[in-house]
Order: C-alpha cells, then structure tokens, then sequence
C-alpha cells in the first residue's frame, strides 16, 4: 500500500480490511441461517417424515452439529465478535429460546396422534417454524451489524 | 483538494493516518477482538512489523493488549480501549467529510 493515503485510498482501504476481519462473524451469521432453514425439515421430518427421513435427519443433524462445533471452536481463537458472543451466551436470550422452542417441540412430536389429522399438522408445521425463529433472529443481528 | 479539504485534513489523526496502523485500526473496529495471527493475516504484515505498530497504538492509549495461555500455548489478543474507538469513529468522520467535500 501506499505511504501516503488519499482521503479515498484510506476509505476504501477501511472497508476492504472490514469485510476481511468481520469474516468469521459474517460466516458465523451464514450458519446460524442455514441452521435455521434446515431445522424446518430436520423437525418435519422427525415428526411426521416416515422413518428412512428421520435416520436421514439424524445423521444429517449430526454432520451438521460436528462441524459447526469444529468451525465455531476454530474461529473462537482467532477474532470474537460482540453480536456472536451475545448470542452464543449459554444463558442469553437466543440459547434459552431455542432450547424451549425444542422441548416444546420434542413434546408435540410425542402428543401427536399416530395418524395426526390437518390441525395436528398444521401444528407441527408452525412449531417446526418457531424452532428456526431464534437462529433467524441471531443470524440478523450477525449479518445487520456489517459495517 | 479544495481550501476547506486541506483545512480538514489537519484533523486527521495522524497516528492512525498511516497504512499499517490504519489496517489494524479498522479490523479491531470491526472484529471487536482479534488474535494476533489472525490480525497478521487479515492485514498482510510480518509479525515484527504488526508488533512495532501494536506497542506505538498501545503507547498511544488505543489499543488494549491481553495475553493469555490456552493450554500451553500463549496467545495474544487485541482490542481498541475506549480512547481507540473514539479516535478511529473521528478519523473516519473527518475522511468522509474531505471525500464529501471534494470537488
């Protein structure tokens, strides 16, 4: 880089160097959406799905888990965000609503009906939603927060 | 650059003005923390020249230096003091204002 900076080089420098260290929050931010979008038809199928996509579902929530734990760990030695570190807190909003949302869920999977009719499954459907609303709401405030 | 610009560039912070020291300024800006390998790399620099610009920012008051042991292994994490923030939000609201005025 040059010595001496124009106004313009040292703007566009901020921003080149911003979007390099916001790397790992950003992908961080990525995740926690596809997280999200996948724990829809992750809960549908364990709840309704015939068995072959609940086997299917596990192992997929297994490889997923695995290497989100690898990726966070990685990432966690090398740059802290204060929006990841928030929604990471174990006691933090994001965490608690999650898990609630599950057990609540986990628990309509074993009230539901063998043979659940459309109300059953519209209920499913719309816990299944709610399960994902924490890891949406976390993603936003990742991805909002590039500068 | 017109009378005012030049007027303005006076107000830029000269410690902070400088290639190196403005890369670390802006990617502890926006990481909030960051290791010293991954500020390295994010920055392109030798780790003897990011040492020399950390302890200038460090005497300055603008950058905070925290060392700590995982395991065995030592790792030195960086952040912006309060004073660091300030002065790299002002550095950035003086740049607009020169790019802004320009004709």
């Amino acid at each position: 880089m040059r010595e001496h900076l124009t106004p313009e080089d040292a703007l566009r420098h901020i921003g080149d160097v911003e979007r390099r260290a916001r790397r790992p929050a950003r992908t961080t931010g990525l995740i926690l959406l596809v997280m999200g979008v996948a724990n829809i038809p992750y809960w549908l199928a364990m709840s309704l799905g015939p068995d072959w996509s609940k086997y299917a579902a596990m192992i997929s929530w297994f490889i997923m888990t695995t290497f989100i734990l690898v990726l966070g760990h990685r990432w966690s030695q090398q740059a802290q965000d204060r929006e990841v570190t928030w929604i990471n807190r174990p006691t933090g909003p994001v965490t608690a609503t999650t898990l609630v949302m599950t057990a609540v869920m986990v628990v309509g999977t074993f009230l539901m009906p063998e043979h659940p009719g459309a109300g059953w499954i519209t209920l499913i459907v719309a816990l299944a939603v709610c399960t994902s609303l924490p890891m949406f709401y976390g993603a936003w405030r990742i991805l909002r927060a590039e500068r | 650059m017109s009378g005012n610009g030049s007027h303005l560039r006076h107000q830029l912070d000269d410690l902070i003005h400088a290639p190196v020291r403005l890369s670390i300024m802006a990617a502890l800006a926006a990481a909030d923390k960051a290791e010293f390998r991954f500020l390295r790399d994010t920055i392109e620099v030798s780790d003897s020249l990011l040492s020399k610009h950390i302890i200038t920012l460090e005497e300055a008051g603008y950058v905070e230096v925290e060392k700590v042991f995982v395991g065995k292994r030592p790792r030195t994490w960086l952040s912006l003091t309060d004073v660091g923030r300030r002065a790299f939000q002002d550095y950035v609201s003086v740049l607009k204002r020169l790019t802004e005025g320009s004709p």
